[in-house]
């Protein structure tokens, strides 16, 4: 082959200038993060593709992951500290130095701080996870309380349901090992696909699978019962399986004597929920949940896809996930082969099959004196078990002063399209006295800073970082940082300098925070940067063997009845995993469907792809799914123009119907400037236990519009 | 000689068309044709990928020559391409492009398989439902 040829096909090489360095995606979740290989010419990536050696993904990505070159050279990229010229949210900017960027941004917090005290700062982390026991510790040392995320719309809900079950933080289905599957809101063709490739070869050892999707996917279409559930209703579902798995005596009464708290509550509770009752509920078929109560039944150890968003972004989400879980505790399946297998989160997110003290780097210095966090009080349970600023909540005390006053926000990578009613939280950044904000891009949200500061990407950086079965990997930057982009943990340390926090730790280097963080564990931080390019299998590692792991609760076991919960004694708030509508109140006469948001897609990941080209070119419109039946009764096509109405507020979009959706049910994505979802949705319809918005459960209207009046 | 795809593992997750799209420097944004799409398929939840199946009708057309059937596939000699889209016109699947008036067809990643590795569509199918068939 000649040249011409072989640089044509980027092949790597002396000749073509192509070299080969490996890095990870860092787009998603960090659960799944993939080893991504780079095709790097002159300090410029070429290509990338799935690492072929790396443990997690064996040279396989998913589309989100290759469209990652696109993402780093995106147009929007911010290329040095800004300082904002213009009205709020109008982009005008002058160019400013990091000198002096982090000078004002230092005494701008310090000011605050005497005037108000340390909390009347928030510190706020967007969907990114890896530089967080950072900015936590940031914001603690600083004396503020309001350290937040992201996490409070999102993941956090699963943590809450397992902390009061069994005090475990993450639990993970044992897919190699289960009898049967509960793939409840799986479709992890679309998100997640390393399960997806679990899942088919368990499948064909025998595994059972059992799919619960309102929607047609390819889960539900290679499985052994697939349960179309109507929107919401998972936990009375759950509830009638319970009673179900109880009646025909499929339940492991041994592990339950020994190991479960509340069954007998429990047990009452459930009778009411009968196959027929609970179809009504559903919208299930009595057959079909008897069926799916003897696949549970029959077929143990029951593994159940852990579902950290479409389960429980409902307003009784937390309660669902609850219920859905029990069906562990019935089984015996919890801390078992092939059950349910307590999983810690070892850093930054990542399961890495061991603990280090990150929970400890993050919150030891917790200010001794201050103010209840924001969102704790009017959600008591996240008060309790998690402590952080509940983040949608946020905008209240910004806008309403209550419960107290909110002046200055230090955000990475804040999306006021995330919250809610998402025009409130965009007003409460426009109310604030001060905020910084530090991103990739320059996002409608990072318009409204005073000061936005240029973050890199995960190409762009050196990084340590955990994959799942004891591996760990210290990075090297694939390229140099784009303009004057910098690492978000060099900023936060930076900072921590210059706002003269009480913290030697905190004011030295990003190793000696690891080292400390890592200081139990056998992993030696230089030994890893010999070998930047693919994660090291860590030797010596203390694992908790499955079956060891114990019930951290009060009473000390697999609580069905929860005792933190009874004990909070809090209005509304049940110690059963009980099951209400998860509804909002509008009128269904005035609003018939059930619009769900959020429902992935194979080029969407949030909003950080939708200006992304090759990823919107997916799917370049926002389009609502809508079923046929209704699209017909409707006169809609595929491709007219609809209007979207909540009792909240409404958008236009294309109609896309399809024989995937279940007739009744519309699917928008999120995160759309031209149609945010997140506008739809009214601030108060959350789950009371978690905080969550109700995001896949609105009531709401379609209409087919004309096309000039959509223009 | 073409692209092998089983319908029935496929999960419609479009790495493969966005694998192409990378390995090619396809804006479909900016009015490119991707060379592989996969779309919903008649059977709800099923797939199919509409990818060359190097039938040569576009090499018949070209009046260059610039386009030639080669071996199994149909390859591109772009330094032979005027621009006059007569090959575009004549593919019944749509999958041909132009860059900068430039034609850009699947070769199967003739460059990369020469070179012993996967063309970039098949290397990333997390289901195997893509593959080469020699
Ligand atoms: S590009 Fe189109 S016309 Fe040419 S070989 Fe492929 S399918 Fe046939
Ligand atoms: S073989 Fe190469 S050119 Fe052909 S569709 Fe696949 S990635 Fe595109
Ligand atoms: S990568 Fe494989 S599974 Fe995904 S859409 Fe392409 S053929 Fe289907």
């Amino acid at each position: 082959m000649d040249l011409r040829e072989r640089t044509r096909a980027k092949l790597p090489g002396m000749d073509t200038g192509i070299s080969l360095r490996n890095s990870f995606c860092d787009i998603c979740a960090p659960g799944p993060h993939c080893g991504v290989t780079c095709y790097v010419k002159d300090g410029t990536v070429v290509k990338v593709e799935g690492t072929d050696a790396h443990p997690a993904n064996r040279g396989k990505l998913c589309a989100r992951g290759i469209a990652m070159r696109d993402y780093i050279y995106r147009a929007d990229r911010v290329k040095t500290p800004l300082r904002r010229t213009g009205p709020k949210g109008s982009g005008q900017f002058e160019a400013v130095s990091w000198e002096d960027a982090l000078t004002e941004i230092a005494a701008r917090l310090n000011q605050f701080k005497t005037e108000s005290g340390a909390s009347s700062v928030a510190f706020y982390s967007g969907y990114n996870k890896w530089y967080r026991p950072f900015l936590q510790r940031l914001a603690y040392s600083f004396g503020s309380v309001n350290y937040g995320s992201e996490s409070s719309s999102c993941f956090t809900s699963t943590i809450l349901s397992w902390k009061c079950a069994t005090g475990a933080e993450m639990v993970r289905p044992d897919l190699g090992r289960a009898g049967v599957f509960l793939g409840w809101c799986a479709n992890p063709g679309i998100s997640g696909y390393l399960m997806n490739i679990g899942l088919q070869k368990n499948r064909q050892r025998g595994m059972k699978v059992i799919i619960v999707d309102p929607r047609i996917t390819p889960a539900s279409r290679d499985c052994d019962l697939h349960l179309r559930i109507r929107p919401g209703t998972d936990g009375a579902l759950a509830l009638c399986l319970g009673r179900e798995l109880i009646e025909n005596g499929w339940i492991d009464r041994d592990y339950i004597e020994k190991n479960v708290y509340g069954f007998a509550e429990y047990a009452a509770y459930v009778a009411r929920f009968t196959p027929e009752e609970t179809a009504q509920i559903t919208g299930l078929n009595p057959a079909d949940i008897r069926r799916a109560a003897r696949l549970i039944g029959e077929n143990g150890p029951l593994a159940i896809n852990p579902s950290n968003a479409s389960l429980v972004h409902f307003k009784n989400g937390m309660q669902n996930h609850r219920a859905v879980m029990a069906l562990c505790a019935l089984t015996g399946s919890y801390d078992r082969p092939g059950g349910m297998i307590p999983a810690p989160l070892t850093y930054a997110h990542s399961m890495g099959g061991f603990e280090t003290r990150e929970p400890e780097f993050s919150t030891e210095r917790y200010p001794a004196e201050g103010p209840v966090p924001v969102g704790c009080e009017r959600f008591p349970l996240w008060g309790k078990l998690i402590g952080e600023m509940q983040a949608c909540d946020l905008h209240r005390a910004v806008l309403t002063r209550r419960p107290y006053p909110i002046r200055a926000l230090y955000a990475h990578g804040m999306n006021f399209r995330m919250f809610p009613d998402s025009g409130r939280m965009a007003q409460a950044l426009e109310k604030l006295e001060f905020f910084v904000d530090m991103d990739l891009f320059l996002t409608d949200s990072a318009k409204y800073a005073d000061i936005v500061l240029p973050a890199c990407s995960s190409l762009e950086r050196d990084e340590f970082k955990v994959f799942g079965g004891g591996y760990a990997q210290y990075t090297e930057p694939v390229i140099p940082p784009l303009s004057q982009s910098r690492r978000d943990d060099e900023v936060i340390l930076e900072l921590a300098r210059r706002l003269s926090v009480e913290d030697p730790l905190l004011r030295g280097s990003r190793d000696d925070c690891l080292w400390y963080m890592l200081r139990d564990t056998p992993i030696d931080l230089e030994a890893l940067r010999e070998h930047p390019e693919m994660p090291q299998k860590i030797e010596g590692l203390q694992i908790t063997p499955v079956g060891r792991h114990g019930f951290d609760t009060p009473t000390g076991k697999f609580e069905l009845y929860s005792t933190i919960l009874a004990e909070l004694h809090a209005p509304g708030l049940d110690p059963l995993p009980t099951y209400r509508s998860s509804e909002d109140e509008a009128d269904p006469a005035e609003f018939p469907l059930i619009l769900s948001t959020g429902i992935r897609i194979p080029g969407g990941l949030h909003s950080r792809l939708h200006d992304t080209p090759a990823a919107r070119s997916l799917r370049p419109e926002p389009m609502a799914d809508l079923s046929m039946e209704d699209a017909e009764a409707l006169g809609i096509g595929p491709g007219d123009w609809i209007r979207l109405s909540t009792a909240r507020g409404s958008v236009t979009v294309k109609a896309n119907p399809t024989p995937v959706m279940p007739a009744g049910m519309v699917s928008l994505y999120h995160g759309y400037r031209e149609a945010d979802a997140n506008s739809l949705l009214s601030w108060d319809h959350r789950d009371p236990y978690s905080g969550f918005p109700g995001y896949r459960c609105i009531r709401c209207r379609v209409e087919r519009m004309e096309k000039e009046a959509a223009e | 000689m073409s692209l092998v795809f089983e319908s029935d593992r496929c999960t419609g997750c479009q790495a493969c068309q966005m694998a192409c799209l990378d390995q090619r420097d396809i804006r479909p944004l900016e009015g490119q044709l991707p060379l592989l799409r996969v779309e919903p398929a008649e059977v709800p939840g099923r797939f199919r990928a509409v990818s060359c199946s190097q039938c040569g009708a576009c090499a018949e057309v070209c009046p260059t020559g610039c386009l030639q059937k080669n071996g199994g596939t149909v390859t591109a000699e772009e330094s032979l391409c005027i621009g006059c889209r007569a090959c575009g016109d004549a593919c019944p699947r749509g999958v041909i492009t132009y860059i900068e008036e430039t034609v850009q067809k699947c070769d199967g990643c003739a460059g990369r398989r020469a070179a012993g590795l996967l063309p970039a569509c098949v290397h990333t199918c997390p289901t195997g439902a893509l593959s080469w068939e020699e």
